[in-house]
């Protein structure tokens, strides 16, 4: 299925052209395995992120209500964050961004593995968890530099939802899949 | 209480060269606090096809992501050029990916690539029934190789997380559930 030709490109030339808390874009001149080269090409460097689909104990989809810039739009979330140099591992991450923008401590947080987010310009990975048995702790204080409004939902609320496509971060909605194909949601027939 | 938009009180190109752009913004957040520099990286939208054949093959293509350095597999896709339709660029796209064509071509969805940092939109389509009948024909910076993948494939890969862009795995997710490939049960 997967030929073994050489397509990776070398890199001749790099500059960073913008390094910044949230962005950090280099500029590069790549040559291709034929000789040829390509110039400029981008690489948008961005920390790896985690995603979570969360269940209350009572088995109630959390989600939030967030405001995102880059498009102007406020729409549903699942949670999501991402990963400290100071997280032990990324499962500790998870829970860490869990409790902290919803304030939720969970029985159970499942890793469903990883993926590039875009690799055409980042290259960075995402993080997928199932997290279960939430129990909102009220003595937690939640991020203040977070301008979330923290809900919850009936799965059959949480499905009408994905099938009208509500969630506007595509990279999140491949982490529902997956989590909803753990649960039994989805079945693949073989 | 919902949250609230920003304000945008100034922005700037920073950066731009062919179909990429730096903008760099000053914002007034709800809470009185003023955030800058606020980076916004503006590439242009693109499409993806799942391309689907009469033997319940889809047609993917293999190319070296640089960003990554890794090697992937992908619906075919591309950007969106000016004065196109989304839907005109994903049959373009197919065309000169992988040389199919189709007359049963259905937007899956259309979603944001990335809205905390980018305007950018990702447009995906499904098309059926595909038909090889042109060559392949790539621009001089595209490497790509098409593969046929069974539908036995495609659903291993799914469940092995081996299609490597989060952005679109939704999108195959969508399309096998169209396609009775995956079933929902609720």
């Amino acid at each position: 299925m997967v030929n073994q030709r050489k397509l990776e490109w070398e890199i001749i030339e790099q500059k960073q052209l913008f390094k910044d808390k949230w962005i950090d874009v280099k500029q590069e001149t790549c040559k291709k395995p034929d000789g040829s080269l390509i110039t400029p090409f981008y690489t948008y460097a961005f920390p790896d992120f985690a995603t979570a689909l969360a269940f209350t104990k009572e088995g109630k989809v959390i989600l939030e209500r967030i405001y995102r810039h880059g498009v102007q739009l406020t729409a549903p979330e699942i949670p999501g964050g991402c990963v400290d140099a100071s997280d032990e591992n990324v499962t500790n991450a998870m829970a860490r961004e869990l409790l902290e923008e919803t304030g939720y401590r969970f029985e159970e947080i499942i890793y469903l593995g990883k993926i590039a987010h875009n690799p055409s310009i980042h290259n960075n990975y995402m993080h997928m968890f199932v997290a279960t048995g939430g129990v909102f702790d009220v003595t937690v204080t939640l991020d203040a530099n977070e301008d979330v409004d923290v809900f919850t939902v009936t799965i059959e609320e949480f499905l009408h939802l994905l099938h009208n496509n509500t969630f506007l971060q595509a990279m999140q909605v491949c982490t529902i899949y997956k989590a909803l194909q753990h649960l039994g949601y989805l079945t693949i027939k073989l | 209480m919902q949250p609230k938009s920003w304000q945008k009180i100034s922005t700037q190109k920073v950066y731009n060269r062919g179909w990429f752009t730096i903008k760099e913004e000053a914002c007034l957040l709800p809470n009185g606090k003023i955030i800058n520099p606020y980076f916004i990286v503006d590439v242009p939208n693109w499409v993806n096809v799942i391309v689907v054949n009469n033997k319940q093959e889809m047609i993917m293509v293999q190319q070296y992501r640089h960003a990554a350095g890794i090697i992937t597999i992908e619906p075919t896709g591309g950007l969106i050029d000016d004065n196109e339709t989304p839907l005109h660029a994903a049959i373009r796209e197919m065309q000169e990916e992988t040389g199919y064509t189709s007359n049963d071509v259905e937007l899956l969805y259309e979603t944001y690539a990335n809205p905390a940092l980018q305007p950018t939109k990702a447009f995906f389509f499904l098309a059926k029934n595909a038909i090889k009948t042109t060559n392949i024909s790539l621009d001089e910076f595209e490497d790509v190789q098409t593969i046929h993948l069974s539908k036995e494939q495609v659903l291993e890969m799914l469940n092995d997380n081996k299609f490597h862009h989060s952005v679109q795995v939704g999108a195959i997710y969508k399309a096998c559930i169209k396609l009775g490939w995956i079933t929902q049960n609720l």
